[in-house]
């Protein structure tokens, strides 16, 4: 891939993956001198007792912990607003947050409170207004992501607030913490995690830096989908992989426009049929397909992330780009047989119409990151049907 | 392949902005921090470059200075950094440029904690961790593309009165914000570009096969290699080729992230003695000190070394070598790739320890000091996370072959089968 | 809907703690005897300046093993508190489990340190002859299957020397001289 000549990267995310991992929260709160966390945790994380390893692996670091649990997010606002006097009223000044997806995006909202005393939303529209520095902030997510946890987005009764200095400092991955969704929840989050990552590596402006996490987020999810469709031996525990993957493609999308397919799942997943994880899943082959030949980019790459370097170097040269987008496909088709069907191959196994998903997807414009104009109306339709653009 | 540690941790926070109009991106960048006046520090190497008009030029009147310090000395040192800092508070400046290598960024981060802490005493912050809170805002333009020191998070600041160094390590050290601009390094001398680059893959290729390694600091280290196999003989025969130049910059932070978070091996830890001992550049050493590394390692680590061959030659060289000859192959493409800077540099770039000499034109590293170089090497702690440990004997065997420029023997390395 | 908040002190886990505790005295304790019996450990030393005095141990709060090197160039060891004797240079672990998984020869201090597990303050410079020093104790206290996980590589020295050795080093642990 050529380089940009003009591009800026940043991640704040320090990621901390693997044994122990939980274990070192209360030393990284210490070094951005906080001493007393606020420990919150959603009602999934709760009915799991994900709480109970973060609280137990604070044992002998000497410190006071709030702990609020079960905490629901049906209503964001209030439960944010109620969380940020329980902070300021017993001088808590750290947050630990462990759950997912609108639960995360409530923390992160709850730290722009409390760092900045500001209530209202609309002070942040357009990423205005937000510091770079808040209170530190821990997500502890699960391996049922939606792929948003580590990014700068907040999404909040409809409105969007989207910034670097959103994206959470810290970041613990626990095989713990992580949970043991089922074989489709985990399906859908290495999915999401997918798309994000190789829509990123796929536009024509990628630079090499947010290469770095789109390229290892791609090889984790994977290498996550590979293990739950039955085949490849993959190293350490399978939600583990794809809690990793789901973060690290948040890292990815950082506060950056949503990429296509990401969009259109979300869209379709409107219709109330097929989960956005899935529709972005069965969209995201031939997003890439319309793109790549758009923008005359090659496909190759994606024989050597979702499979090796040495299958990369001996395919000639010529059916690189296929064999790689029929790789993603047959993926796709493998985790519907070992789901029993659970996971869609193409968008009418939804059951959904053709007429359903246009209507669906009306609104979305290709406007963003490396997308080509136009062709929306032949992806979709090659998705419902499941056929190869070309 | 993606090789996944029991536990790991990656952390690269420094915001970094890249373009061959980079430099224009300053005033926004300090707009972000509330910035209006900042202090440029540099030495008389940059300066006496013009390298400070270009920057002073981009900023224009966006920004004012507050100031150009431009005497830093070789070794960032306690003076300095004292002068700097009430030169910071006489002018009322509210941020600090840096611009230049290790030692100008380490005493702009001296100046910044003592500025920020408003105190004199810089003692009382030396350690891990003992700073505590945000710094002033802190921007690092990097005018060689080898070190990466823009990407980490310490300081070394030396106290000559006192025979002492400081180490500063903190979050708060990283540099708000890195700019890499092709102008900088656009006329860096050939045999300069040739060590530097050499020094950035050295960094890859280390953190990519010494013990810390971890999947993000890897594909830091591959794409940094990519762009090094790529750009680096361009630009040695096309020196004002501006994006090789932007690449290679580029890729000198790519490896700098991954060595910041992967650390390294033998070949910094007898480059850091070669360094002391005999005041071998750095860039240098590493260039000729990598083949040795990763061929000592071997028997530990040729499985990744392998790895590299398909970023280094890509695909076509990958797929026609046999699986268990890629190792051997990279360390061949190494010593290639130092005997084709040696040629375009007309001899100037070293491939082997005889062949570096001081100023005065004199042998910088005589065969008899190698024994002081080993001694030295021991007690560097950039030997923790090397595969394999070396002992005194090893550290010889390696000195002499490299010093010579003769391929170790592995017959003398299976000896370790026999000794441990 | 009302949260329902709670505040707890982080507890404490005294097995992890004593047995760490114990084997940091004892490691204490034989770092003092090998620098009196083995000529590679009394090098070591004897290459540190006076009075040099290193720690290892558990953040935030301890245990840690203190050991001074002398004027004759031989180790005393202080005890298990860092405080009030000045430290040249601090190797902590981040957290008691860290300190648990190498002292319990799970991870090595190379993989404990790749696995940023440690936190070394101080003279850097002298972490290098510390490592070895207690490389070597580990080497003399424990039974070759399990030093072998905790160096990277297992020395080959003469039999007869390292029993006598070994002895010698373990009656001078346990009577602390």
């Amino acid at each position: 891939m050529p380089l940009p000549t003009c591009f800026e990267f940043e991640c704040p995310v320090k990621t901390h993956c693997g044994d122990r991992a939980l274990e070192n929260i209360a030393f990284e709160m210490r070094a951005m001198n906080a001493v007393k966390p606020l420990i919150i945790g959603d009602e999934p994380a709760a009915q799991e007792k994900r709480l109970v390893p973060v609280l137990n692996a604070f044992k002998n670091a000497e410190m006071t912990l709030g702990v609020v649990e079960a905490i629901p997010v049906e209503d964001p606002a209030s439960v944010a607003a109620q969380l940020a006097a329980i902070y300021r009223d017993k001088d808590c000044d750290a947050i630990v947050a462990v759950g997912q997806g609108p639960f995360i995006d409530m923390a992160k909202w709850l730290n722009l409170m409390v760092s900045t005393g500001e209530e209202n939303p609309d002070a942040f529209i357009e990423g205005k207004g937000i510091p770079r520095s808040l209170r530190p902030l821990a997500v502890i997510p699960s391996a049922t992501a939606d792929g948003l946890e580590l990014s700068g987005y907040v999404r909040l009764q409809g409105k969007t607030l989207r910034s670097v200095n959103l994206m959470p400092p810290l970041l613990f991955l626990d095989p713990r913490s992580v949970g043991q969704p089922g074989d489709v929840a985990l399906a859908e989050t290495g999915l999401t995690a997918l798309t994000l990552a190789l829509e990123a590596m796929f536009t024509a402006d990628a630079n090499p830096m947010d290469v770095v996490y789109a390229r290892t987020a791609a090889k984790l999810a994977a290498m996550g989908l590979n293990g739950l469709a039955g085949d490849s031996e993959i190293g350490g525990p399978l939600s583990l992989t794809v809690a990793h993957a789901a973060a690290l493609a948040g890292c990815t999308l950082g506060a950056g426009p949503q990429p296509l397919a990401f969009k259109l799942g979300w869209a379709v997943a409107e219709t109330g049929k097929i989960s956005a994880a899935q529709a972005m899943g069965v969209m995201l082959s031939y997003v890439l397909e319309h793109r790549l030949a758009a923008n005359e980019m090659p496909a190759d790459m994606l024989l050597e992330l979702l499979d090796s370097a040495g299958r990369y170097a001996r395919t000639p040269e010529g059916q690189r780009g296929a064999a790689g987008l029929q790789l993603l496909r047959d993926l796709l088709n493998r985790l519907f047989e070992t789901t029993d069907g659970k996971i869609r191959r193409t968008l009418s196994d939804s059951g959904l119409s053709l007429q359903d998903v246009t209507e669906a997807t009306e609104g979305i414009s290709a406007q963003g990151k490396g997308n080509a104009s136009g062709g929306q109306e032949t992806i979709i339709t090659c998705a419902w049907e499941g056929r190869p653009i070309r | 392949m993606l090789h996944i540690p029991g536990y790991y941790e990656y952390c690269c926070r420094v915001n970094v902005v890249a373009g061959h109009d980079g430099l224009e991106k300053i005033p926004a960048l300090l707009e972000r921090v509330q910035a209006a006046k900042p202090m440029i520090v540099t030495d008389r190497g940059v300066a006496g470059a013009g390298l400070i008009d270009v920057v002073t030029a981009a900023l224009g009147d966006k920004v004012t200075i507050g100031g150009v310090e431009d005497d830093v000395p070789q070794d960032s040192s306690l003076e300095a950094v004292q002068r700097i800092a009430e030169a910071y508070r006489a002018n009322g400046c509210d941020a600090l440029i840096a611009v230049g290598g290790g030692s100008v960024l380490d005493t702009a981060k001296g100046a910044n904690i003592m500025v920020s802490e408003e105190t004199d005493d810089l003692m009382a912050f030396s350690g891990v961790g003992k700073l505590k809170r945000r710094l002033k805002p802190l921007i690092a333009i990097p005018t060689t593309a080898g070190t990466g020191s823009e990407t980490t998070l310490v300081a070394v600041i030396k106290d000559h009165a006192r025979h002492q160094k400081m180490p500063f390590v903190s979050y708060f050290l990283l540099p708000d914000a890195a700019v890499l601009d092709s102008r900088m390094t656009l006329t860096l001398p050939p045999a300069i570009t040739a060590a530097t680059a050499m020094d950035a893959l050295t960094h890859a290729v280390e953190a990519y096969t010494c013990l810390a390694k971890n999947p993000l600091s890897d594909a830091n280290a591959v794409s940094a290699i990519e762009l090094i196999a790529r750009h680096l003989m361009a630009v040695m025969q096309q020196p004002d080729n501006r994006d090789g130049r932007l690449a290679l910059a580029v890729a000198a932070t790519l490896a700098g992230m991954a060595f910041s978070n992967a650390m390294v091996g033998m070949v910094h830890n007898i480059g850091h003695a070669t360094g002391a001992v005999c005041g071998v550049p750095h860039g240098t050493c590493m260039a000729i000190l990598l083949p040795y590394g990763l061929e000592y390692n071997q028997h530990r680590n040729g499985h990744l070394t392998a790895e590299l061959l398909f970023h280094l030659e890509g695909p076509d060289v990958f797929a026609h070598t046999p699986s268990d000859q890629r190792a051997q192959k990279v360390i061949a493409c190494i010593r290639e790739m130092n005997q084709s800077l040696h040629a375009i540099t007309q001899g100037q770039h070293a491939r082997c320890l005889r062949e570096t000499y001081d100023r005065d034109g004199n042998r910088a590293v005589p065969f008899e000091r190698l024994t002081e170089i080993a001694a030295t090497a021991k007690n560097d702690p950039a030997i923790l996370l090397n595969p394999e440990d070396l002992d005194d004997e090893d550290y010889m065997m390696v000195l002499e072959h490299a010093w010579d420029g003769s391929p170790l023997n592995r017959a003398d390395i299976a000896g370790f089968e026999k000794k441990y | 809907m009302e949260l329902i908040y709670s505040e707890k002190r982080s507890g404490k886990s005294y097995l992890k703690q004593s047995y760490i505790c114990v084997l940091l005295w004892f490691m204490g304790r034989a770092v003092q005897a090998a620098s009196r019996v083995d000529d590679r450990v009394r090098k070591e030393f004897k290459d540190l300046p006076e009075n040099f005095t290193f720690a290892l141990g558990v953040m935030p709060a301890g245990p840690h093993l203190v050991v001074r090197r002398t004027a004759e160039g031989t180790a005393r060891y202080l005890g298990h508190r860092i405080t009030p004797q000045p430290v040249d240079l601090k190797m902590e672990f981040k957290h008691l489990d860290a300190g648990f998984l190498t002292f319990t020869f799970r991870e090595n201090t190379p993989v404990a340190t790749a696995r940023d597990r440690l936190v070394v303050d101080g003279e850097v410079g002298y972490a290098c002859a510390v490592v070895r020093i207690l490389d070597a104790v580990q080497i003399y206290l424990l039974p070759k299957f399990i030093a072998r996980l905790a160096v990277k590589r297992y020395p080959r020295w003469p039999l007869g020397q390292k029993l006598l050795h070994r002895t010698r080093i373990y009656w001078r642990t346990i009577l602390g001289y």
